[in-house]
């Protein structure tokens, strides 16, 4: 008698199993794909915000540099102008014969002071933004850095490059400016090199940079912090390449970015 | 306890009429995802009316719950379609109500006719409807969802949680309950169906309470 109805209980309890299984089993399924998902909405969410901080930041080194442009236009062309004129009006006073001793050593004074003016205006707008850089392009604008470091002789520094006299395009090479005016900086200012070497090389889509010096390295962590190293790596990353410190004695750097 | 298990059949009727009611009142305020909420509870509560009519007048309005559950879950499918938007495959809901229409109508046609109990077509939809629950459940329990549906959260908790604990009873009543019915006295049946009567009041409760709870329209 016992054995029907406890066939009759297999029959209502399996079953009954197999739709929780059936439950569990798409359920698992689904928070499966709802997993996935959430992965692929968390990734495409960071490229989004690593490619707007990037934006970000090209627009803001844009802004920079044309902000420093202007300033250095209207330092060169407005005071510049006013303190060249200055000058000129004072070496004519200086000719006068009616002056007296007193009053001509005073102009000359005073022309001394305006020419100094008149340097460090020129330095400080070279520095801001070189002329030479829109009108001759990068390489010109290297090699007379070059030629101002070497005259300077506490630096041999070497430039070698392949690009001749094709221009990129004024993003690019402002950027690859900066940054290696940071370098050969660092390079004067930390590194007690005696030679550095600038290279640049072009591909049919990238331009390579490779910048080395003879001297001691970077000595910690903390120290490269300090050397300007996160700018430059900003600067490449926001145009759209990429910035690395590479191992081996003296300094080495490398830049790739796309052209 | 007789009385009781009567008593709660009988009065089942009123959290539909009220919750009906309730969604009615509030329905221009809504936002999408709950009026199509409430398109369910009017459903419900026009078909708990016509059925109350068609058994005064004695007349068999098992054909109602053929097309109760065949709209019904049309209607909850859409629902859960719009609150999982983005956390579920597009096409998967859309997929299985189609399976389902297709699998309720062959089933009403030619397997438990218009004027008999659906059993089997209640027992799939009840098995569906908790698949959709859990997997609402884990994805409420997510921190990333609940960020961004800020404002529906506590309301889909309330609402969820009413129709898993319905269907799961249902799933019992209606599983258990047929393959029961044998052995057990017709009392202990009315007991089975006043337990399914009590989670369906809560259920329609529960509804009431999400809807409460729901964000509201600013240009109503």
């Amino acid at each position: 008698m016992e054995e029907p109805q406890e066939i009759e209980l297999l029959g209502i309890v399996l079953p009954f199993l197999g739709i929780v299984f059936l439950i569990a089993l798409a359920v698992l399924y689904l928070n499966q794909y709802f997993q996935k998902q959430l992965t692929q909405q968390k990734v495409t969410e960071q490229e989004l915000k690593i490619a707007q901080q990037k934006k970000l930041l090209q627009t803001s080194i844009n802004v920079q540099e044309s902000e420093r442009k202007r300033i250095a236009s209207d330092l060169h062309d407005e005071l510049g102008a006013t303190l060249s004129i200055s000058r000129m009006h004072l070496m004519k006073l200086e000719q006068n014969p009616d002056m007296s001793a007193e009053l001509k050593s005073s102009i000359q004074n005073i022309r001394s002071v305006t020419e100094s003016a008149l340097t460090s205006m020129r330095r400080i707008s070279h520095e801001l933004m070189p002329a030479q850089l829109a009108s001759f392009g990068l390489v010109k604008t290297l090699q007379s850095v070059v030629n101002q470091v070497n005259e300077a002789g506490e630096l041999s520094l070497t430039l070698e490059e392949s690009l001749g006299e094709s221009r990129m395009s004024w993003e690019l090479e402002v950027g690859l400016y900066r940054m290696l005016m940071e370098l050969v900086h660092n390079t004067i200012k930390h590194s007690e090199a005696n030679e550095a070497h600038i290279s640049l090389k072009k591909t049919f889509n990238q331009l390579e940079m490779n910048y080395t010096d003879d001297g001691v390295g970077i000595i910690s962590k903390d120290a490269a912090d300090g050397l300007g190293l996160k700018s430059i790596e900003a600067r490449a990353n926001a145009i759209g390449g990429f910035f690395q410190v590479l191992d081996g004695v003296g300094f080495h750097a490398r830049v790739i970015l796309p052209t | 306890m007789e009385y009781l298990a009567v008593n709660f059949i009988e009065y089942a009727s009123i959290p539909v009429i009220l919750a009906a009611i309730y969604a009615g009142f509030l329905y221009h305020r809504l936002v999408t995802e709950m009026r199509i909420l409430s398109y369910f509870i009017f459903l419900s509560a026009a078909i708990e009316l016509v059925s109350k009519v068609m058994w005064y007048l004695k007349e068999n309005n098992l054909r109602l719950l053929h097309l109760y559950v065949l709209l019904g879950f049309v209607l909850l499918a859409w629902f859960y379609k719009t609150i999982l938007k983005g956390f579920i495959a597009p096409k998967l809901i859309g997929g299985v109500t189609i399976g389902f229409v297709l699998f309720t109508l062959i089933n009403s046609l030619f397997f438990q006719s218009l004027d008999t109990f659906n059993s089997v077509a209640l027992t799939v939809q009840a098995v569906l409807m908790i698949i959709l629950c859990v997997f609402t459940f884990l994805v409420l329990m997510n921190d990333i969802v609940r960020e961004e549906r800020q404002g529906l959260f506590s309301s889909l908790n309330w609402i969820n949680s009413g129709l898993f604990l319905y269907y799961l009873s249902s799933l019992m009543v209606f599983y258990i309950g047929n393959q029961f019915i044998q052995f057990y006295t017709s009392l202990t049946n009315q007991y089975l169906w006043s337990m399914h009567s009590f989670f369906s009041m809560l259920m329609y409760v529960c509804l009431m309470v999400g809807l409460w709870k729901s964000p509201r329209r600013l240009n109503s």
